[in-house]
Formats: structure tokens, sequence, C-alpha cells
């Protein structure tokens, strides 16, 4: 499993690095983002209900 | 007869909360919108499970096998589109709700402009289109995946599956939809990524797959199955066409899709909504995700001589690539596991096959019947019979026209998500954010964008049904609704900036 090591050959996971870049790491990072801005804005407190 | 039995028994499931539910809807509100008072997961779950329809389980795996990873974006702009509808619309509209008693999108357009019937009712007309619309896309994708997974008639696969959704519906409304769609939700996630991981294992793992990805060297769009893009001028795969189809018109137009965005009133807290999105997002990117993957694999496997995917049963001389997770799922899996494949589909298909029943009825009842025709002095008990007629008898319409769709009908699925971009996104977007919006800009706005849309997807329609105009920016293909929204976002600005010089004359 070399899910982490970049190839010599600029492959990631048998896919291009462009690719896997697109397929998995945008999504973690979106994933990322959203789970500090929700613990960011619980923390702030901001419900008005 | 395992499968049999499977689907049996998840049936009669959905017929028993159907009838508990039933218990507990005493007004409008509990019925429309679950009184409001739905938790965090259910409603999580509800948002997810409302959007992944037969689309999702058939239609995500079939690109993925026709396109690889160059159509990965919409594993993105799905999910995302749940979030811009908790984020944008979600804790505007919910706050609305609570403080103000409004149950659907038409309620809040209503109030906003102090609109009696004109704005309610065209919302209400395309809201009610759209979804009858869609119901058949969803009714022709249980008879597909029954036919081909159980071997059943594909009519008697649409009228069964017809009868449970509208018990369940009718009896218990959204509190119905929504503890059903927890349990198809549960169904669906699981039976998704489990499907998916195994699938992979099967073939040697997610590394192999992608590097024999990369050998095959026929079919559609061979040579970019491993790219995130294809060439500028090419159709579907184009980063123009990418863009214009995920970035802009999938993303946006789900997110106010009717049977997805009137779900955000029912959430109980307000402050929930903050914490949804990374749920969300997580959970719809895990669905997306293991769908394109099993149809990418299904590539792999058809590439290797594992699985060979039936004919088209309407388009000779296609292959039905919808097809490729059951057939893919039966050839790799092990019995014990494929026997729950129909279960899943079907969880998936229903899951929006009941959000759309509901949405269609509370568009006739609640919005026509009782705001308009009679201006707000009907009975609740008149409002759920009408409410409960009505779904009955769009149930039985839509599923009358998926046993033997003619050719329009698929022009006019096809047409759905680019009309709820061009027509509600402008719309609620633009009067929820920008104060001097006014009535009439935002009524002619959303008429420019559904006429438009229908008439740009004409235009670029294959023939007989369309001219097969091809519409390009700098020789790149762009998908046809961005017109519409353009058209629309224009209209709903000018109109209002003419309407407020006008105010400022008068007042002066």
């Amino acid at each position: 499993m070399n899910w982490f090591i970049l190839s010599s050959a600029g492959v990631l996971l048998g896919l291009p690095v462009s690719t896997f870049i697109i397929a998995f790491a945008i999504p973690s990072v979106i994933f990322a983002v959203l789970v500090v801005s929700a613990i960011v804005s619980r923390r702030r407190g901001g419900s008005r209900e | 007869m395992i499968e049999l039995l499977l689907v049996i028994l998840y049936l009669t499931g959905m017929m028993v909360i159907g009838a508990y539910a039933s218990k507990k809807v005493r007004s409008i509100s509990d019925f429309v919108n679950a009184g409001g008072n739905l938790g965090f997961w259910v409603f999580s779950l509800l948002m997810v499970a409302s959007l992944v329809s037969g689309m999702t389980a058939l239609g995500v795996a079939g690109l993925g096998y026709v396109s690889g990873y160059a159509t990965w974006w919409e594993q993105i702009a799905v999910p995302l589109s749940l979030v811009l509808s908790v984020v944008v619309f979600g804790m505007k509209l919910n706050r609305l709700a609570k403080e103000n008693g409004i149950l659907t999108v038409q309620d809040y357009l209503a109030y906003r402009f102090n609109d009696t019937k004109g704005l309610r009712a065209v919302s209400a007309v395309f809201s009610a289109f759209v979804s009858a619309v869609y119901l058949v896309g969803q009714y022709v994708a249980i008879g597909i995946i029954f036919k081909t997974v159980l071997g059943w008639d594909y009519r008697l696969a649409i009228f069964v599956s017809l009868i449970v959704t509208l018990a369940y519906v009718v009896a218990g409304g959204l509190l119905a939809v929504s503890w059903t769609s927890f349990i198809q939700g549960l169904i669906v996630i699981s039976g998704l990524s489990v499907s998916a991981a195994l699938i992979v294992s099967s073939l040697g793992g997610l590394e192999r797959i992608n590097t024999t990805l990369a050998e095959i060297s026929k079919g559609p769009f061979a040579g970019f199955l491993n790219q995130p893009w294809g060439p500028w001028e090419a159709p579907l795969i184009s980063p123009m066409f990418l863009f214009t189809l995920f970035g802009l018109t999938v993303p946006l137009g789900l997110a106010v899709a009717p049977h997805v965005i009137n779900n955000v009133m029912s959430l109980k807290k307000t402050s929930h909504m903050k914490l949804l999105p990374p749920i969300l997002f997580g959970l719809g990117f895990l669905l997306l995700s293991s769908a394109k993957i099993i149809g990418i694999s299904g590539r792999v496997a058809e590439y290797l001589g594992i699985i060979c995917l039936p004919q088209h049963p309407v388009i000779p001389g296609s292959k039905l690539t919808d097809a490729v997770f059951p057939v893919l799922a039966k050839a790799v899996l092990p019995y014990e596991v494929y026997v729950f494949i129909a279960v899943v589909v079907l969880a998936a298909v229903m899951s929006t096959t009941d959000r759309l029943l509901l949405t269609f009825g509370v568009n006739v009842a609640y919005d026509i019947y009782h705001n308009i025709i009679a201006k707000g002095n009907s009975s609740a008990k008149k409002i759920n019979l009408i409410n409960r007629v009505s779904i009955v008898l769009i149930g039985i319409i839509t599923a009358y026209i998926a046993m033997s769709p003619p050719p329009l009908i698929a022009w006019l699925i096809w047409l759905a998500l680019g009309i709820m971009f061009s027509t509600w996104f402008p719309a609620l977007s633009i009067s929820l954010y920008w104060s001097k919006t006014t009535r009439n800009a935002v009524l002619w706005g959303m008429i420019v964008g559904f006429i438009s849309t229908l008439v740009v997807g004409y235009l670029v329609a294959k023939p007989p049904l369309g001219l097969g105009i091809s519409l390009k920016v700098a020789g790149a293909p762009i998908y046809f609704p961005v017109i519409g929204f353009i058209a629309s976002t224009i209209t709903i600005v000018s109109i209002s900036l003419v309407g407020n010089m006008r105010k400022e004359v008068l007042i002066s």
C-alpha cells in the first residue's frame, strides 16, 4: 500500500497526481474546512433561536 | 428467493413505519414539515436520502463506467449542494419558519413579498411540474433494477413500489418520510460503501483497478478514464463543460430542488444548521464516491472479461450502463451480500420517490388550494384530504407514464435539474440576500428562467426531440441551463433596479 508515497512515475494510488488531488485530496480539504468552521461557529455560540 | 424475502421484509417495514407515523400526525404542519420537530440525525439522513435517488445508485455508477475519473467532480458537486442548501438557505429559512410559521418555499416567497397569489402560484406550479417529472424517472429506475436484479416484470415492479410508497406517504406525511428516510439512508450508505469496498477488494484493490483503467483503449472516453478532465473541445469531459455542469448546475440546482430545500423548515433547532455541513458533505461524498468507484470498477471488470453489460432496452446498439452496479455485484460479490443489493437500490429510489410525492401533494393542497383558491380559510381536515388525494393521483399517473415512457419524458427528466438551477436559485438567493429585490422581479425571473431553459433545452436536444445545436464558449461545449440561469439573474436584478428607481422618483 503506497497510498502516501509518490512514486517516481508521478503516480499515486495508480492515478496521475492531478487526478489523485481532485479525487481524494480536495474533498478531504473541503471536509476539514467544514469541520473547523462548524466548530468555530459553535464555539462562538451564534445561535439566535 | 432470499432476495424476494428481503424485499418483502423491507417493504413491510416501510409500511409499518408509515402506519405508526400516521398516529402522530395531527395538524397541517405535522404532515407538511413534521411539525418542525426533526432531530439532528433524522434531519441529516432526510437531506441525504432526499437527494440520493435511483440516479445515485444506478446513474452515478453508470457515469463512472462511461467516463471514469473524468467526471469525479460530481462527487464534490453533489455533496456541496447539500452544504449550500443548509448554509445559504437553511439557516435563514429555518429561522423564518420558527418565527413566522412558514412551511414551504412558496410560503417564504409569499411572506417576503407580501404576495397573495401570483408568485406563490407560479412557484408552486413549477415545483409540482419538476416533482412530477422526477417521479417518472424514479419509477423507471425502480423498474430497471427489479428487472435486472430480481428478474421481475418491469411493470409489476413499478406497481408494487407505487403501492408501498403511496401507503406510507399518504399515512404519515413528512413524519413518515423522515423516519423511513432515516432507515433508507442507513441502508444506502452502508450498502453502497460496503459493496464498493468488497468489489474493489475482489478486483485486486484500488491501485490495480486504477492501473488497469489506464490501459483501456477502447470504448467511450478511452485514454481519459484516469484523468481529471478531457480535451477542451470534448463533449461531457471538457473542462468548460465540467465547470458548467458540476461547478454550477449540479451544486446550485440541487441545493434548491423542491424535494431538498423544503426539508430545511423541518429541523427543530436552527443552531444545528451550523453543525450540519461537515456531516452532510461527509455522508454525501461517501455515498457518491462509492457509487462512482463501483462504476469505474465495472469498466475495468468488463475490460478483464469478468462482466458483460446487457443491451439498452430503449436505445438500440447501446449498453445499459446504469445496470453496471447490479451486474458487477452479481458477478463478484458473495451471494450473502448480493442478495441485499435490490434492497439497497430500492431504498435509494424510494427515499427520493416518497419526498417527491409529498412535495407534489403539498404544492397542490397547501400552496395552491389552501393559500390561493381558499385564501387561507380551509380546514386542516380538508387540506390533508386534498393532499392525500393529489399524492395518490400523481403517483398513479407518473407510474403509468413510467411503464412505457415516451421520449418526451426522457427529455423532461433531463431538463428538470436545469429548471431547478435556472428557476429557483436566482430567485431564492437574491431575494434572501438583497433587500431591494422586488416581487415582480422574482416572478418574472422565475418565468424567464423556466421558459428559457425549456427553449435552450429544445435547441440543444438531439433530433427528433430538438434541433441538435451545440452550445460552445471559446470552442468548448457548455451545459445548457447556464443560459436560463444568466437570463433569470439579469431579469431579477434589472427589474428590481428599475422598480426601486421608480419608487425613489415617486417619493421625491
